[in-house]
């Protein structure tokens, strides 16, 4: 069955390959020079890596180039397995492979058919895990012309509760990735992402699904700290009534970073809450994209979705481009898309200085306001988000 | 306290104030009136160091220093501050954040350690009821969905937390009910003392009937035409300022 799966998306990536910048939602990021990357054997990738940043109170699962490290962890209420654990049958695949849809989608076709190692997590059915669960995906000892293919599956079970910290970190290695998680969230599940990517000279598409069953509840944050070429793409499908979602990204790029998010809210089913909303401090030449949709399908009625994109100039060369977009095939829905781009507010900084604050510190205390409420509702102390967001600034 | 020595100022190329002479004494306190466009904001603005406003010739000596060249907050440092005609908005930012920061700043200007966070929330409570908000505003976004008369009494309240010298207060009274003049114009009153100075700009009379200043200046075209007592702000408000212009020959 996964070996059907994955000759059928190896077939498939053969035929369409990596988008081109002619296609429309590839237009300002071009990923056509990750046909020319090599794919690697599992002895190759094989690196214990140092320096870790593991969290205290926090269950921590490691994944080096793509691999699963401490394939010994035991979280009570929790099914951890590696790809192999799979094959063997020892433990049920659930909907692995399933939530991305890779049939006309060579970046997600390429992953399916090409990851060595994947893990695969299940979040027991009424459990509560109270200790968060840091998965640490790490690249790193790579040769410039090597692709990765990370591959995570996490299916939070009816009525169960976590929160999941996936920290993407990075040597200087050349190298790329394509990355894949998927979500499978059950009815009455309630998961809280915090997603932070720390990154250097990669080339990086990083894509996330997720499916929604009846009164599942997703409270999500994807913090990037621009890297050479980072892409996102994040399908939401939500196939159930009563979801409650909050999701947040944030974008922080300097120097020549690009950063491109791209995000599909599919509401197949009604009655359902989203907001969806992503700000961008844009230094130096960096570059941002942001193009997102709502999607409201036909017997969606009831459906109160919010598309938000904020951004925050702060060279006169960094570049956005924001494309908010609405769909709506269904009556009876509420929803709302907007985007604002600007620079910072010359009077509210002398405001700030004629009470004593010095230009620089004027200066962060008006970036840390004008995120601050994002980055509130999640607990971003535990990854030092703070800290980190002060010394970009 | 401080001096304006032939004021020349430019905003964005536009000459606005034009050989500006004032000087203000400590425990003095001076009312700049005028009509729309005459300069009195960019006088203000001046004062606390605006980049928009750009001192053409003249100068700016307060405490025995020129101050034409520091940045605002090396002036905030000096004691100076400015209460604005319209506060700005900083959501995200949250009051008290705002008003701890702003005394750090000025600390650290000065070589001193920061202020211990138990004294400054005492001393920033005690300072709430005279400018009759109360707690929940310390915790708010600064400014953010703040009524008319509440973004003034916050800006006295800055003034009261940062204890300033030299206060300038850019039509403060505009827009208040008349209790919250009252509650606004006692803040003042009773924050004033021999070595603390005021200048204040206002379109009315009535603030400064609770004030008891020491000079009125009108000031028209960029330069005072005219200046007294405090009968001066009585007379304007029944002559209008048609009055000075035929008096001065404008």
């Amino acid at each position: 069955m996964l070996s059907d799966i994955r000759n059928n998306a190896k077939s498939i990536f053969s035929q369409l390959g990596y988008p081109s910048t002619k296609d429309e939602m590839w237009k300002y990021t071009n990923v056509k020079k990750f046909n020319d990357y090599m794919s690697s054997d599992s002895q190759q990738l094989n690196y214990q890596p140092k320096d870790i940043p593991i969290l205290d109170k926090s269950h921590n699962i490691i994944i080096c180039n793509g691999q699963l490290i401490n394939k010994d962890i035991k979280i009570s209420g929790v099914s951890i397995s590696n790809y192999e654990d799979i094959l063997n049958l020892s433990v049920p695949a659930e909907k692995f492979l399933q939530i991305s849809n890779f049939n006309n989608n060579g970046v997600l076709a390429h992953n399916t058919s090409s990851f060595i190692d994947a893990v695969h997590i299940v979040i027991n059915e009424n459990e509560i895990i109270d200790l968060p669960i840091n998965i640490i995906n790490i690249s790193s000892n790579l040769e410039n012309n090597i692709i990765t293919f990370p591959r995570v599956y996490i299916h939070s079970k009816r009525n169960s509760k976590a929160s999941i910290y996936i920290q993407n970190i990075s040597d200087s290695s050349r190298c790329a990735i394509n990355s894949v998680m998927e979500f499978y969230c059950e009815d009455l599940s309630n998961l809280n992402i915090f997603e932070l990517s720390d990154l250097k000279n990669q080339q990086i598409i990083n894509s996330i699904s997720f499916s929604q069953c009846d009164n599942s509840k997703i409270n999500f944050l994807s913090t990037v700290f621009g890297c050479e070429m980072y892409r996102s793409n994040i399908e939401i499908g939500i196939d159930g009534e009563g979801c409650d979602n909050n999701f947040g990204v944030l974008m922080l790029g300097n120097t020549n970073n690009h950063i491109d998010y791209h995000v599909n809210i599919n509401h197949n089913r009604g009655n359902s809450f989203n907001n969806f909303n992503c700000k961008s401090l844009l230094k130096d030449t960096s570059i941002g994209i942001f193009n997102g949709k709502i999607l409201v399908e036909k017997e969606s009625a009831g459906t109160d979705s919010r598309l938000n994109n904020n951004n925050l100039l702060l060279s006169e060369k960094a570049e956005i481009q924001s494309n908010p977009q609405l769909e709506i095939n269904c009556e009876d829905v509420k929803c709302a898309h907007g985007s604002t781009t600007g620079n910072l507010d010359k009077e509210a900084l002398f405001y700030l200085r004629s009470r004593g604050i010095s230009l620089n510190k004027a200066k962060a205390i008006l970036i840390h306001g004008f995120i601050s409420k994002l980055i509130s509702s999640f607990n971003s102390d535990i990854l030092s988000l703070d800290e980190k967001i002060k010394k970009w600034i | 306290m401080i001096t304006f020595k032939d004021l020349v100022v430019d905003v964005e190329g536009k000459r606005i104030i034009n050989e500006f002479n004032l000087k203000v004494s400590s425990g003095e306190l001076h009312v700049i009136m005028g009509p729309n466009g005459s300069g009195k904001s960019t006088i203000a603005n001046t004062i606390a160091g605006h980049p928009r406003y750009s001192i053409k010739s003249g100068d700016i000596v307060y405490k025995k220093e020129l101050i034409n060249e520091l940045s605002p907050e090396e002036r905030a440092a000096m004691g100076i501050f400015l209460s604005l005609q319209y506060p700005v908005s900083i959501p995200g930012v949250k009051n008290i954040y705002f008003l701890k920061a702003a005394v750090n700043s000025i600390r650290k200007i000065k070589n001193q350690d920061e202020i211990d966070t138990i004294d400054f929330l005492k001393m920033v409570r005690g300072i709430l009821p005279l400018v009759g908000l109360d707690e929940s505003f310390l915790h708010r976004s600064v400014n953010e969905g703040f009524s008319g008369g509440e973004k003034k009494r916050n800006e006295i309240l800055q003034m009261l937390v940062l204890q300033p010298d030299l206060s300038v207060l850019d039509e403060t009274d505009s827009g208040l009910d008349i209790d919250a003049l009252k509650i606004i114009a006692e803040g003042i009153k009773n924050y004033r003392n021999d070595s603390r100075s005021f200048i204040i700009i206002t379109h009315y009379h009535r603030m400064l009937d609770f004030l008891d200043p020491d000079y009125i200046h009108i000031l028209i075209d960029g330069k005072i035409k005219l200046s007294g007592g405090p009968e001066l702000a009585h007379k304007l408000e029944e002559k209008g300022y048609s009055w000075v212009r035929e008096m001065q020959n404008i």
